[in-house]
């Protein structure tokens, strides 16, 4: 590619995408997703074309273009060196954000599955899509017949009112691994409870799902894309093998992290202070790991690779 | 996370080109480099990715399309110029980020400054601070996050170009967000620690928002030290070095009244927060002051980001009945909270933060 920052910007005032642009996103792609599992990132086996051109039609739509991103990039990039640095972040971005819209799918999925099938929670009227139904307490059904008139800033404060410890909240961090469920089951019907007994009304699933959202700090999905047949169940981020992962916090964690750690575990002495490279390496390892001892076991071996 | 080795992209070029030869060298050193060479190797050399462009709607892509300018106001959107040259600082080849003009301008030694706040796209990174504008609040037409976090005041030739500007309703929204008057649903989720993602995105924004800020604190000294003899004396007390002393600005202090009063009729235990920003030229930290209704009473500091050298850190209250009540020095540290002191909220006159 020999276009210098002036002609990708006015291929882009031309054509949105022209060939220039067109080659440099494919680039960019095809060299960053080798880093992430597509296991976890991709729902595939490997990064084959296939799942390269699905992830970049992506990337594209949902950023560079439907909000402007690919015009950000161009206009402040001081140079074709810093765009390419920017697209690349860009995309590593939205392959991270992508994977978590799973966390926070299953929770929904979740919640919707338990409004249908506990006998705690009833339906109030008949709504025409699922995101829209009315939901309130079997014990309260006879006493509201309609929506809450909370606004939702009121009713997170509702929800507020029980705390991380008493649901035994694990939110997404270096410490929670792969499987995390943020609520387990037991503490997740207690919530709903507990937000349903004081709304004053009955609430529909967007308004739960906000409610959620600003509670546990979860990432935003749109609920009326949540498939109606919630017996099709979760949304699975499929098993890696470890050898990917230890390769792509490898490739992640880059030289001087690398370099840090190795140092850290060379040293026989007695530490008096963590690096943040363990800190960094023991996140990313989190983000793959199913329990706490497959997290050592990817740790060990990446250590070990470095020696 | 990599810092100081060349992008994948650039080691695309590599394994295909053999160019540029300076990056062979980095190679031999470095075992995460190298297992990105290893997989492109193997894995990039049949990629076709086919027509994938094919199936893009282009004609619904947003395209900014800049305008120079060379004067603003309140609510304008603008981006930076990538260069600067000044008797007082001066910069080439930053980048450029678009902005929010959050005043008229106001003349300083007889040049324009504007009050200005970065504006970004990736709404999913607001945090409580940032407050997010709709689609239809700006003639830009996507949601964006005002990153009040980095507000700062800039020269009117630091300015360039014309982005476009808030629409009607976006101007009142952001007139209601500096006066404190909009809930928190206006505003992005607060982090969750320090390890939260958003703090390491907006990191390059502060990078960029730090040079640019360099003139206009060139242009002005040090905020104006506002010792009160009991807090000067409690220092002197704990023999400790001289702290820098911020009154808290009210116009950047913003009060969220309607949440306080859903608090008390509400909840028993929600908090109230007032929302902070301390930018100094080597310090910037921001965080929320909650008040904790019951069963404490209590005034408390959550960090949400902290930047620069702050070693350690007091909170002081005096209250309307002329007491002092310092809270303890402290280590800030992003995503941890403080407990600053017990006091009734309708009693707080002024809060004060000291910074060494």
């Amino acid at each position: 590619m020999s276009a210098n920052l002036d002609q990708l910007r006015q291929e882009h005032l031309e054509h949105v995408i022209g060939p220039e642009l067109k080659t440099l996103l494919e680039r960019v792609v095809r060299a960053t997703a080798r880093a992430y599992p597509p296991a976890e990132y991709a729902q595939a086996a490997s990064w084959d074309s296939e799942a390269l051109a699905d992830a970049l039609q992506d990337w594209a739509e949902a950023r560079l273009l439907r909000r402007g991103d690919l015009s950000k990039l161009l206009a402040g990039a001081p140079s074709v060196q810093g765009l390419r640095r920017g697209l690349t972040r860009s995309f590593e971005q939205f392959l991270t954000n992508r994977r978590r819209r799973t966390s926070a799918t299953n929770l929904y999925q979740r919640t919707t599955k338990m409004l249908r099938t506990d006998d705690a929670f009833a339906k109030v009227g008949q709504a025409a899509r699922s995101h829209e139904q009315l939901w309130t307490l079997t014990e309260l059904k006879n006493t509201f017949d309609g929506p809450t008139t909370l606004a939702v800033p009121a009713l997170v404060a509702v929800a507020f009112e029980l705390d991380d410890d008493q649901l035994e909240v694990v939110r997404y961090g270096p410490q929670s691994l792969k499987s995390s469920p943020i609520l387990r089951e037991p503490k997740l019907r207690e919530f709903l409870v507990h937000l349903l007994s004081r709304a004053g009304g009955a609430l529909d699933q967007t308004t739960i799902a906000d409610v959620m959202r600003r509670r546990f700090s979860l990432y935003e999905i749109e609920v009326g894309e949540l498939d109606d047949d919630v017996a099709a169940g979760e949304t699975e981020l499929r098993p890696v093998e470890r050898d990917d992962i230890v390769k792509s916090v490898l490739m992640r964690l880059g030289r001087e992290r690398l370099e840090e750690l190795r140092r850290f575990h060379a040293d026989e002495g007695e530490p008096t202070q963590l690096p943040d490279a363990v800190s960094s390496t023991i996140a990313l390892v989190a983000e793959y790991a199913d329990s706490p001892e497959a997290a050592e076991e990817i740790y060990d071996r990446l250590v070990e690779s470095l020696f | 996370m990599k810092t100081h080795c060349p992008l994948p992209i650039d080691w695309l070029d590599f394994v295909e080109t053999g160019q540029p030869d300076s990056l062979a060298a980095h190679l031999d050193d470095c075992a995460s480099c190298r297992a990105y060479v290893d997989a492109l190797r193997t894995q990039a050399r049949g990629d076709s990715l086919g027509d994938w462009l094919g199936g893009v709607a282009l004609e619904d892509a947003v395209v900014w399309r800049t305008r120079p300018a060379t004067s603003f106001a309140f609510g304008s959107l603008a981006m930076n110029a990538s260069d600067y040259d000044g008797e007082d600082a001066s910069y080439h080849d930053v980048w450029r980020l678009p902005f929010v003009v959050l005043d008229d301008g106001r003349e300083i030694r007889g040049r324009r400054w504007y009050k200005v706040a970065p504006v970004d796209t990736d709404t999913e990174n607001a945090s409580s601070t940032d407050l997010l504008l709709q689609p239809e609040e700006s003639d830009l037409g996507v949601p964006m996050r005002v990153v009040f976090s980095l507000q700062t005041s800039l020269a009117e030739e630091q300015l360039s170009d014309e982005l476009g500007r808030l629409t009607a309703a976006g101007e009142k929204t952001l007139r209601q967000a500096l006066a404190g008057e909009l809930d928190e649903m206006r505003y992005g989720l607060p982090l969750t620690g320090p390890e939260d993602d958003r703090l390491v995105v907006d990191r390059e924004l502060a990078e960029v928002a730090r040079v640019l800020r360099s003139p206009f604190f060139a242009l002005e000294p040090e905020p104006a030290v506002d010792y009160t003899p009991s807090v000067a004396a409690s220092q002197e007390s704990h023999g400790q070095e001289k702290a820098r002393i911020f009154s808290l600005n009210l116009d950047w202090l913003h009060v969220r009244k309607g949440q306080l009063a859903l608090a008390a009729a509400q909840s028993e235990t929600a908090p109230s927060t007032l929302r902070v920003w301390l930018n100094e030229e080597d310090v910037a930290i921001e965080g929320q002051l909650r008040y904790e209704l019951r069963p404490r009473d209590v005034l408390l500091f959550f960090i949400d980001r902290l930047e620069g050298d702050a070693s350690s850190m007091q909170l002081v209250v005096h209250t309307k009945s002329g007491q002092v009540k310092p809270s303890p020095w402290f280590k800030p540290q992003a995503g941890e909270e403080f407990p600053v002191a017990p006091v009734f909220l309708p009693d707080v006159d002024q809060v004060e933060v000291q910074v060494r």
